[in-house]
């Protein structure tokens, strides 16, 4: 068996026997993406027809009776109070509502009443919607009008976005950024231990004095390193694919129809594409991890020192947030580290990476992969790093 | 098997081996005896190629480390002084581990192991997760590992440092029994009974510089003591005599 299969197979055997390392990085994107992705907005939506479904009570001066009408029609049960203010302020009602010539003042108590106090102040400017438009359209016929110059036209918002990019809601320049994520969280725990943790247990000196060279050992690590990434990766993206798929099928129940949500879906050219560009940038990240790893003497010093690396991943991730609102990015900004991959695991996802996206991102982080593997092979030849102690 | 002439090292501006004389022969135990950083682990690190040294001659077992670090490897067993093992693998996937690196193929490595596992006993330590093992069991996978694969030349630093009194015996036993075969053994210690036990010839190694190297006799005429290690100490007091 060549060394460097040798060293992969060590490598990679301590790792599924790792069992907390399994977990943290295979099991629980798996099963945690759905719960983050779905859980929230479906709560939301529980609680909110929680509160639509409970008869909240609004304490009412001078109110017409087609306005008390409105209000009941939406579910509310009105109350006769000489001062709504102090009702609602003291907790006898829910709300207050006072009505004057040409004056309608709402009293809740929204900085206490959370949600269940967002949820009446919309069911009550809803029914006060409701009695306006129809005061409005009363006064327009007594004045002789059709009530529809008032809408001399009709607005249409269409969307014209690729499904791919619809399906990716309004957060989808989240998902790249997570997908990398998932590639550092996996190849982390399995670089340390290869780098820091051998120096920790005394066996990296012993592994060195074999007689296999230094590049075959470190081709091992790394190989073994991107197996675990790619190993997390895939089970985040199975994760982010379940999440996605449960948001698709119960979009009704959500707020907004699970438009305002993270979704995701994968074809299978996209999923080639994001496999590519995943694996281009687990080398370069395995590359910068192992020379971190080398430097640091112990297996928790060298998570320190790769904990940056999840900052470096948070900038793009704003910047492609904010260029996916108002900017349109230029091709230069694919040969940026992170921000590349980022950007096209982001255009991939949307449906409008073209050739020169792939060129530029691919191909620069093919560059900056053998870069980082070129110094962390100087980094486990230099005695001064090796044994440093 | 080993020849040391001028071996010079230095960590950045500083010198730690201040050109080192000597020699290990077939069939010799040769004691390196020194306390903490007088130089012996990195002398060992010079003559397996793992740091960069200057010398006039240096030559393990036919080869140039600084030229040919993995000819030199490929005839050196070497054991360091920690429990240095991997906590998820078992004794047995550790001797097929590194038994591959000396490209023993799988039937001739099960036949060491099974070798091994007859002389040392190694029992359950083979299917044991090193994490459930003993101390005694580690050690004896450790030294195992560095005779698996018959080298000619041994480099042992500092190799009973955490062993117990059983698996130290088990270690000196089978130097003894390494040295009658006809291996060149480089005993690296701080423990100076166990060089005066197993030694043919020492070497005092103090703040990089070999201040005597010669048998055990020689040693004790020459400083006049009863012991190896009050002759060392001897030795000692006169370099810093002689310094001061």
């Amino acid at each position: 068996m060549p060394p460097s299969l040798n060293v992969f197979w060590k490598e990679l055997l301590s790792f599924v026997r790792d069992r907390r390392a399994l977990l943290n990085q295979v099991v629980l994107p798996l099963v945690l993406m759905p719960l983050f992705m779905f859980g929230p907005s479906y709560l939301v939506e529980r609680l909110s027809s929680q509160a639509a479904a409970e008869a909240q009570r609004v304490a009412v001066r001078g109110a017409p009776e087609a306005l008390e009408q409105a209000l009941k029609e939406v579910g509310l049960v009105v109350v006769p109070d000489p001062d709504p203010e102090a009702a609602a302020r003291e907790g006898r009602a829910d709300a207050g509502l006072v009505y004057e010539e040409g004056r309608v003042a709402v009293y809740l108590a929204l900085a206490q009443g959370g949600m269940k106090a967002e949820v009446l102040k919309g069911r009550i400017e809803h029914a006060l919607g409701r009695y306006k438009a129809a005061l409005v359209e009363a006064r327009l016929r007594a004045a002789g009008l059709d009530p529809g110059v008032l809408e001399p036209f009709r607005v249409e918002v269409k969307d014209v976005s690729p499904p791919e990019a619809r399906e990716a809601g309004i957060f989808g320049f989240l998902v790249p950024m997570m997908l990398l994520m998932f590639i550092l969280t996996g190849a982390m725990p399995v670089v340390s231990d290869a780098t820091a943790g051998e120096k920790e247990r005394g066996t990296l000196e012993v592994l060195l004095a074999v007689p296999a060279p230094t590049g075959a050992i470190l081709l091992g690590k790394a190989g073994a390193a991107m197996v675990a990434a790619l190993l997390s990766t895939a089970s985040g993206v199975g994760g982010l694919m379940l999440g996605g798929w449960l948001l698709l099928e119960r979009a009704a129940e959500l707020p907004g129809g699970g438009a305002a949500t993270l979704s995701f879906r994968l074809g299978a050219e996209a999923l080639f594409a994001s496999l590519v560009t995943g694996v281009l940038f687990a080398a370069f990240a395995v590359g910068v991890m192992i020379f971190l790893g080398m430097f640091a003497k112990t297996y928790r010093e060298a998570q320190t020192y790769m904990g940056f690396l999840y900052m470096v991943l948070v900038l793009p991730a704003v910047l492609l947030g904010m260029a996916s609102s108002f900017l349109e990015p230029g091709p230069l900004l694919y040969l940026i580290p992170v921000a590349g991959p980022m950007m096209l695991l982001d255009a991939v996802l949307r449906a409008r990476a073209d050739l020169l996206a792939y060129v530029l991102a691919w191909g620069s982080t093919l560059v900056y992969a053998a870069v980082a593997l070129f110094f962390a092979a100087l980094a486990f030849r230099r005695e001064e790093v090796v044994f440093r102690n | 098997m080993i020849r040391v002439r001028g071996l010079r090292k230095r960590y950045g501006r500083t010198p730690v081996l201040f050109g080192l004389d000597f020699e290990v022969r077939p069939g010799e135990v040769f004691a390196l005896l020194g306390p903490n950083g007088a130089g012996k682990t990195t002398t060992l690190r010079a003559l397996l190629g793992l740091v960069r040294s200057e010398a006039e001659t240096l030559s393990v077992a036919g080869a140039d480390p600084r030229k040919k670090p993995l000819a030199v490897r490929r005839r050196v067993g070497y054991v360091t002084g920690g429990m240095g093992l991997y906590e998820r693998l078992t004794g047995r996937e550790h001797l097929v581990f590194f038994g591959r690196f000396y490209g023993l193929a799988p039937a001739e490595l099960e036949a060491r192991i099974a070798e091994f596992d007859r002389d040392f006993d190694l029992g359950e330590a083979l299917s044991r997760q090193v994490a459930a093992m003993s101390s005694g069991m580690r050690q004896k996978i450790l030294v195992a590992r560095a005779f698996l694969h018959r080298p000619e030349v041994l480099l042992l630093d500092e190799p009973t440092a955490a062993l117990d009194v059983f698996a130290r015996r088990a270690l000196l036993d089978r130097v003894e029994a390494e040295k009658r075969a006809g291996r060149a053994v480089l005993y690296s210690t701080h423990v100076l009974p166990e060089a005066e036990e197993l030694a043919d010839r020492v070497g005092f190694l103090y703040r990089g510089r070999l201040v005597f190297v010669g048998s055990l006799e020689e040693a004790k005429a020459r400083y006049q003591a009863r012991t190896l290690e009050h002759a060392f100490i001897q030795a000692v007091r006169e370099v810093d005599a002689d310094a001061a």
